[in-house]
């Protein structure tokens, strides 16, 4: 049985390996475990376990065989007009494996932190590219390599290059900001969580020139916890100027403390609702509407600053 | 008396509950291979079993759906007879594997095990290719259950006598104790991780690899051996501790052992799929009512039930609502519990 | 049943815990993100001092340290009077599996639909009575036995969480919000809660302390009761009501809170014995004043941060628990 089985693969090995080195040389890539993958071809059909895999895939032209959404609330929206034909996985940290298999993808484009448990049921299927999305760094990096992984490096980086242009050229300009600091806030409870430096988003902000109360995270070489849970009355004490509300499916509870007509944000009437893929905003798509939202909500003058 | 202490024939009965049982397990683990998220016909799973087919159809069948449906039958081995042993050693029906703290020890050294694995992982070592702690969960969660459980039994002594009552109660402090922390360690550190560490506690056996049978195996063979030793003296225990004692009979000795073989039954099988509560529960009942007095007929009972319901709710969970799975923990209490709640109103 | 033991006198009881419950409240105005020391603390109190400590004082710690009395007074009497009218040391709100089944309501709104506040204290009250009725009928007929209710409220609470867990599954990225709010917290709770939960935990209360001779005469032989003219078991299913209602209102606002149920009317007992009529008063404040230290020390021991006070209840509750099961010699005493 397992003769006949070895001799197929060989025999497939055989066909299509000559192939392979005509086209492009074997691909190794690094991901971020440190583990070395090593594709025969460039991918054609990635699998996104992660809204990033199905961002970066459709930036650089491939379109995912499959995508993992979040639970109840469906596929990332920003990407559901691209991805209304493409099969579902189901959640990111359960996407099912059998369907995935079936789908037969050559990549699995992965959130690190949510596949580590059953990693080595996805390798069994195909080569698992498995990424931090947490910083700036991570998205350059993971933008890059999965660049390298999807024959497409050049435009990858070209990505990285012009989103980089793009901060500098906001940063440069200026342009007496009103509401220099900030906090990023999620959460429907009666306690707001707020986020660090690090992550992507309040990264961008920093780069901007605003100024994240959020503050360092402890251990920045590990990426998580990416924030933490704030009481009303620290953030009263450091009172930023403007406030960024991730969306809830509920309606917020710590909006309605008493105490929140009192933030200088309130009254200045300086909150802002940001979109979902504020969340995971590592993807080429995500992270340039991030700027884009930026730029709209908190930059004085936008079209000064675009049109230059 | 020594009508109840020799051994008794199984009833007609009993001895017909058991096919249809044992035939309605053998029909769920072939639907356990057969149905998935996934539609493969019978020609392909045949091909597929005969090795000489395409390499999903390998996968789906060797790695995902064979390992995953023999595990859910060890695992509902291992809750229903550590079930039934607690119940007959506590005299008491509603005992389960979770009064001794197992699966609350076993959560809490998993949400942990989560949260640290966050920080022995690092990036300094390139080899290191995936959190150790999280590879050997199984591993931990089986230790926290047996640190837990132990606790529980010193705890519980009276007197350097084995007394049910106070380790009932001692487990049930303790149980409540561990998950409240289990939940506030969740709350407190677990924000990137908290789905993933759900689907372990709600009991899943989602990605269920051979490696994981391998490591139950031993632990159903050591469980199976004990409860059979354990028959005769089993018997002898259900009568008062007078009439014990003048049958001569080491009777604490044999209650620790039976609570050592219940423990590792139910810690070996929560470190694999994570606290699964129901089973242990209902499955003793169901077979104490199919099998009435008759000891060794209520074990095979235990054994067969315990693995019918096991892998019938895992397969339903995984195909009711593809590409999303209901754990198994979830889907066999809600069947669990119309079920008992039907045996205890006839009870009364 | 608790035997009687050598008393304290009940005046001076009372008068030491109010005065500790004092000096708590005082400690709990204090404490926060910043130390406020007694003079600005005065300041704020009479309308004063600066602004930031103002609103601290009294628009969060204030309301906070009110919730935090009023609910451990509530989760104190719950815990005694379901410990009275069954007889049964053990049967507190959370080994009945009241805390869990309202849990799970709350969950299951907070999952599936996106409520207006004003339901849940509806929700976590419809899913505690399902929960706690389900536990005594599987106890059956013979709930005076402790361990009985217990592994009955076992079950019903395991099957709760189990459910509870599945929902959280399904809730995909809101499962972090959800774990936090089953942790057990106060934190960020103010006037908008309390008002909220105020009438679910007053008129109860209020209603619990008039009743205390028919509390009293539930304590005796169920046929004494009769005798002395007791309706026995419709008032023991009042009290029983009365309550799972505060219990559950409560859960309903600040998430599970475990264990205060459980050890205040325990402490309250020791210290008074047989003198019953001082049993709910003493309960009621023995809770109020556990719930407030522990959300003082939730507030401080992980500082800038808070730790859920659910796991502090816990670690304060049961090895104090595991004490009392291994001093008592009697086997039906806890």
């Amino acid at each position: 049985m397992l003769g006949l089985r070895n001799l197929v693969i060989a025999l497939v090995f055989v066909l299509i390996a000559p192939a392979g080195w005509a086209g492009n040389q074997n691909i190794e890539l690094m991901d971020d475990r440190g583990v070395t993958l090593r594709l025969s071809s460039v991918a054609a059909r990635p699998a996104a376990i992660s809204t990033f895999g199905a961002d970066v895939s459709l930036a650089l032209g491939v379109k995912p065989v499959a995508v993992t959404d979040y639970g109840l609330q469906g596929v990332p929206d920003y990407l559901a007009s691209q991805l209304a034909d493409v099969q579902g996985l189901g959640p990111r940290h359960q996407p099912n494996l059998e369907v995935l298999s079936e789908v037969a993808p050559d990549l699995v484009i992965a959130i690190r932190r949510y596949t580590e448990k059953d990693g080595s049921h996805i390798e069994s299927i195909a080569p698992l590219l498995a990424l931090d999305l947490i910083t700036l760094q991570d998205s350059l990096r993971a933008v890059e390599v999965t660049g390298r992984a999807l024959g497409a490096q050049e435009k990858a980086e070209a990505l990285n290059v012009e989103f980089l242009k793009r901060i500098e050229t906001l940063a440069a300009h200026e342009v007496g900001r009103s509401g220099k600091t900030i906090a990023l806030l999620t959460s429907g409870s009666e306690t707001p969580f707020i986020y660090y430096d690090h992550f992507l988003p309040t990264a961008l902000l920093e780069r901007l020139g605003f100024d994240n109360v959020g503050g360092e995270p402890p251990n920045p070489e590990h990426g998580i916890p990416l924030g933490y849970r704030i009481s009303l009355e620290a953030l009263l004490e450091l009172n930023p100027d403007t406030i960024l509300l991730l969306p809830t499916s509920r309606q917020r509870a710590f909006t309605m403390n008493p105490i929140w007509p009192y933030l200088k944000a309130v009254r200045d009437e300086r909150v802002f609702e940001v979109p979902h893929y504020w969340k995971e905003g590592a993807g080429p798509i995500a992270r340039d509407r991030i700027l884009g939202d930026i730029e709209r909500l908190l930059l004085p003058h936008p079209e000064s600053v675009v049109g230059e | 008396m020594t009508a109840i202490v020799t051994a008794q024939k199984p009833s007609n009965r009993a001895v017909i509950g058991i096919i249809l049982g044992g035939i309605g397990l053998i029909l769920a683990i072939v639907t356990g291979v057969q149905s998935g998220a996934v539609d493969l016909t019978w020609g392909q799973i045949w091909v597929g079993l005969t090795g000489d087919s395409s390499e999903h159809v390998q996968r789906v069948i060797f790695d995902i759906r064979l390992p995953r449906t023999l595990i859910g039958l060890l695992i509902g081995i291992h809750f229903a007879v550590s079930g039934w042993l607690l119940q007959l050693l506590s005299r008491n029906p509603l005992a389960e594997p979770g009064i001794l703290g197992i699966s609350a020890g076993a959560s809490l050294i998993a949400v942990i095990a989560f949260v640290i694995g966050d920080w022995v992982v690092s990036g300094a070592n390139p080899y290191n290719n995936t959190s150790p702690v999280l590879q050997y969960l199984p591993w931990f969660a089986m230790a926290g259950g047996l640190v837990a459980a132990v606790a529980v039994y010193l705890l519980g002594l009276r007197n350097g006598q084995l007394s049910p009552l106070k380790m009932t109660l001692t487990g049930a402090v303790i149980a409540g104790m561990l998950h409240a922390l289990t939940t506030g360690v969740l709350a407190f550190w677990g924000h990137a991780h908290t789905e993933l560490v759900a689907q372990w506690l709600a009991g899943s056996l989602y990605g269920a690899k051979w490696d994981y049978l391998f490591t139950l195996l031993p632990w159903t063979v050591i469980g199976l051996v004990g409860v059979g030793l354990l028959v005769k003296p089993l018997k002898v225990m259900q009568l008062d501790d007078q009439h014990v004692h003048t049958l001569g009979l080491k009777l604490n000795r044999w209650r620790a052992f039976a609570l050592l073989i219940a423990t590792l039954l139910a810690a070996s099988a929560v470190g694999v799929v994570g606290p699964v509560g129901f089973i242990g529960l209902v499955i003793p009942h169901i077979s104490r009512k199919l099998a009435g007095a008759n000891l060794p007929v209520q074990l095979v009972f235990c054994v067969v039930f315990g693995a019918l319901l096991t892998v019938g709710a895992d397969v339903l969970g995984r195909t009711l609502f593809t590409p999303y799975e209901v754990p198994v923990g979830v889907v066999s209490a809600i069947l669990g519990v119309p079920f008992f709640l039907y045996l205890l109103s006839r009870q009364s | 049943m608790m035997e009687s033991e050598p008393t304290v006198r009940p005046c001076r009881l009372y008068a030491l815990a109010i005065l500790i419950l004092s000096i708590l409240f005082v400690l709990g105005l204090m404490a926060g993100s910043r130390w406020v020391s007694l003079s600005s603390l005065w300041a704020a109190l009479n309308g004063g001092g600066d602004l930031l400590t103002k609103i601290s004082v009294v628009e969060l710690r204030l309301p906070r340290n009110m919730l935090g009395m009023l609910g451990g007074a509530a989760l104190g009497v719950a815990g005694a009077v379901i410990q009275g009218v069954t007889r049964n040391p053990l049967a507190s709100p959370g080994l009945t599996g009241v805390i869990a089944s309202a849990a799970l309501a709350v969950v299951s709104l907070r999952t599936l639909a996106s409520p207006d506040a004003f339901w849940l204290p509806l929700m976590a009250l419809a899913g505690g009575l399902v929960g706690g009725a389900l536990t005594f009928v599987i106890a059956g007929r013979q709930q005076l036995q402790p361990e009985r209710v217990v592994l009955a409220g076992i079950a019903v609470t395991s099957l709760a969480t189990a459910v509870t867990t599945g929902l959280l599954l399904v809730s995909g990225a809101e499962a972090a919000e959800l774990y936090y709010w089953l942790a057990g917290s106060l934190m960020g709770r103010g006037w908008v809660q309390l008002e909220l939960v105020l009438p679910w935990l007053v008129l109860p209360l209020v209603v619990l302390f008039f009743m205390h001779r028919p509390f009293k005469l539930l304590q005796l032989d169920d046929d004494l009761a009769l005798a002395m003219g007791l309706a026995v078991g419709r008032w023991r299913l009042t009290f029983l009501l009365l309550a799972l209602l505060v219990a559950a209102a409560l859960v309903a606002f600040t998430g599970p809170i475990v264990f205060i149920g459980l050890v205040a009317p325990h402490i309250a007992k020791r210290l008074i014995g047989s003198q019953i009529k001082h049993w709910l008063p003493l309960s009621a404040l023995f809770g109020a004043l556990l719930l407030l230290a522990a959300d003082i020390l939730a507030r401080q021991l992980a500082f800038p941060q808070e730790l859920p006070v659910g796991m502090l209840t816990a670690l304060i509750g049961a090895p104090w628990l595991i004490y009392l099961l291994n001093t008592k010699q009697s086997p039906r005493s806890v």
